[in-house]
Order: C-alpha cells, then structure tokens, then sequence
C-alpha cells in the first residue's frame, strides 16, 4: 500500500508540474507571438524600424527570461533553434531588410507555436 | 563532461528510488513482465544521460509512469485472482501423478525434449522419478519427485531434532546490529562479556560476528587471535 501511494504522489506531483508548465508556456507564448504578429510585423511593413527594434528587443529579453524555465521541458535542440531564428531576425531588422525580417519573423512565430503544440495531448503527438 | 555527470547522478537516485518503492518482492519475482519493465527502465534511464538534448523530466516522467503502472497492477494482483490470471497467467502441470500430459505440452509449444532438459537441470534425469512438473507463470519448471524417490529428511529417519534459530549477524566490520541481538533476545552486555574471553575489548576488532541455526556464537576478529582465527562458544 505505502509502494502505491509513494507512487501516486511522485505521478501526481509529475502531471501537476506538467500541467502547471503547459498553462504557463500558453499565455507566455501566446504573448509573444501575438507582439511579433501585432506589433513588430505591423511596424515593420510600416517602415517604422525605431518601434520595430525596440519591440523586439523586449520580446528577446522576455524569450531569454522565460528561456530559464522553458529549458526543464523542451528540447535544447528546438530552444537552439529559436534562439538561432531570434538572432537572424534582430539582423534583418537592424539592417532594416523588410522582407527577410517578415519572413523570419513568421519562421520565429510557428517555432514558437510549436514549442507549446508538442506538448499538448493530441493524436498527432501521441502517434 | 560535468553535465553528463550530474544527469547521471540524478537519474542514479531517481532509479534507485524507483527499485526501492517497488520493492524487494517485485526484484525476487522476475517474471517476464518485470524483467522487460526492468530493461524499459534502464533504457529509458539512459536516453537522458547519453543526449543533453533530452530534458531530464522527460526520462524522470517515464520512469516514474512506469513505477506507477508496475505498482499499481501488483497491488491490483493481490485484491483480485481474475486480475492476476490475466496478468501473469496460470501455472501448467506438465506432468501429473507420474504422466506426461501430452496436451498441456501442445498449449504450452514444449517438446518432450525441452521438457527433458528442464527435468535434467532441476537434477531429476528420469521423468518416471517425477509425480508432479508444474510449468510456473514466470517459466520455471517445479518438480515434485514421487515419494520413494525424494530425499531424506531427519523426519524420515526419525532422527530427533532440537529447534534451530535463523542464522543472525551481530556484527559485521565493526558495525554492532542491535536489532539482531535484541531478536535473539540478548543484550551487548553479553555479547561483550563474550567477546571478552577472546580479548577483544571493542566491535571495530571484529571483521564478523554471528550466531548460527544450534546458537553456537561464531567471532572472526580482524587481527588473529593466540589461538586461531576463530572461536565458538555455545549459548
């Protein structure tokens, strides 16, 4: 009986951290997609490359913050890849390359998106 | 380098964890089933510790999932004997009251040769000195000889017997085992009192000190005593 419990406690505190995880990379993901998509592209495809930069220079600060805790879930491998995509898009902003800064803009939001998407209990991540 | 190690060092104590909680009965019983989740815990132990890549709960998850599984269908087992069928399955008799059960060996996808063989290795190289061979859930063969045929015991001879204890430890590389001696239901006033004919005046002098099954005290000291390495002295 005590073996049982011992493990459904440690199960319990696993899902539980899980779930907390999940609900806290949805709203912090959500955000940051939603100020690529809502203000740095819109100020981009503006020309306005002041607002541009300095929006992403929060959202790369929020990303490294929330890095710190996105590490005990995802992959270093797809984190890597994020910060790979962040660093190409701050060079295109600054050199004020519209069309390469929107494309990798978009590639930086389904990293993003997918970042949270894998972990969801779905079919496709089960199979 | 550093990483590997540390990762290594938290999945050590989490598999550690893990073994201890199912416990010592699970380890003893290694049936199929167990060794395969043994394996899947080994393995999936191993994932995070070769690959940095993989987050250390995901293999941390896994393990424990598994913990919970293994316990959670033992303790189902023991409250339900339907449960435990379907889970382990039923012994098969191979062989009853002396006939093979030609049958039984079909459903079973045994030859006679294999059945042999196991007769020869549980050390009985004749099926006719065999009454019972039960085939167990985990895949062992038991073998129950016919009567004339199994060994002797003090009983048969009728031998008198005195009761036996369970062999004890009292003391092992200096380390006193209080719980043992108060098992035996004696104190280390007298256990020192005994040590003391030999001349050790302290537990770390000695290397092993146990009471066997007729209570005879048997102490090995660390250094060699002036008159032999050992020495008993009855109860």
């Amino acid at each position: 009986m005590k073996a049982l419990i011992t493990s459904i406690i440690c199960f319990s505190i696993l899902t539980i951290a899980w779930a907390l995880f999940v609900n806290y990379a949805d709203k912090n993901i959500h955000a940051m997609t939603g100020s690529i998509e809502d203000v740095i592209m819109k100020s981009i495809s503006m020309e306005d490359w002041e607002t541009a930069d300095n929006q992403f220079e929060k959202l790369t600060d929020k990303w490294h913050k929330k890095k710190k805790v996105f590490t005990f879930f995802y992959h270093t491998s797809v984190i890597n890849d994020t910060d790979f995509s962040i660093a190409r898009a701050k060079g295109y902003i600054k050199s004020k390359d519209a069309s390469m800064a929107i494309g990798e803009l978009l590639c930086l939001k389904e990293q993003l998106a997918f970042l949270h998407l894998n972990e969801l209990i779905t079919p496709e991540n089960i199979f | 380098m550093l990483i590997i190690v540390i990762r290594t060092m938290i999945l050590y104590f989490t598999v550690l964890f893990v073994m201890r909680v199912m416990g010592k009965a699970e380890l003893s019983k290694l049936d199929p089933f167990e060794i395969i989740i043994l394996f899947m815990i080994a393995e999936l132990a191993a994932i995070p510790i070769e690959s940095i890549d993989v987050p250390i709960f995901s293999g941390i998850a896994a393990i424990i999932t598994l913990l919970l599984l293994e316990v959670l269908l033992s303790f189902l087992s023991t409250k339900s004997g339907r449960i435990d069928a379907f889970l382990k399955g039923k012994p098969s008799i191979l062989i009853h009251r002396g006939n093979i059960n030609k049958q039984e060996l079909k459903n079973q996808r045994m030859t006679i040769n294999d059945l042999m063989e196991q007769l020869r290795i549980k050390n009985y190289p004749s099926a006719a000195d065999v009454d019972y061979a039960v085939l167990e859930a985990n895949g062992e063969l038991s073998v129950i000889p016919k009567p004339e045929k199994a060994p002797l015991t003090r009983e048969d001879m009728n031998i008198p017997v005195s009761s036996e204890i369970m062999p004890m430890v009292l003391i092992s590389d200096g380390n006193l085992y209080k719980r043992n001696l108060a098992l035996l239901g004696k104190d280390e006033s007298y256990l020192k009192k005994e040590l003391s004919k030999i001349k050790i005046t302290d537990y770390s002098q000695v290397f092993l000190c146990f009471f066997d099954e007729k209570r005879k005290l048997h102490i090995y000291p660390k250094e060699k005593c002036k008159n032999g390495m050992q020495r008993e002295v009855g109860i």
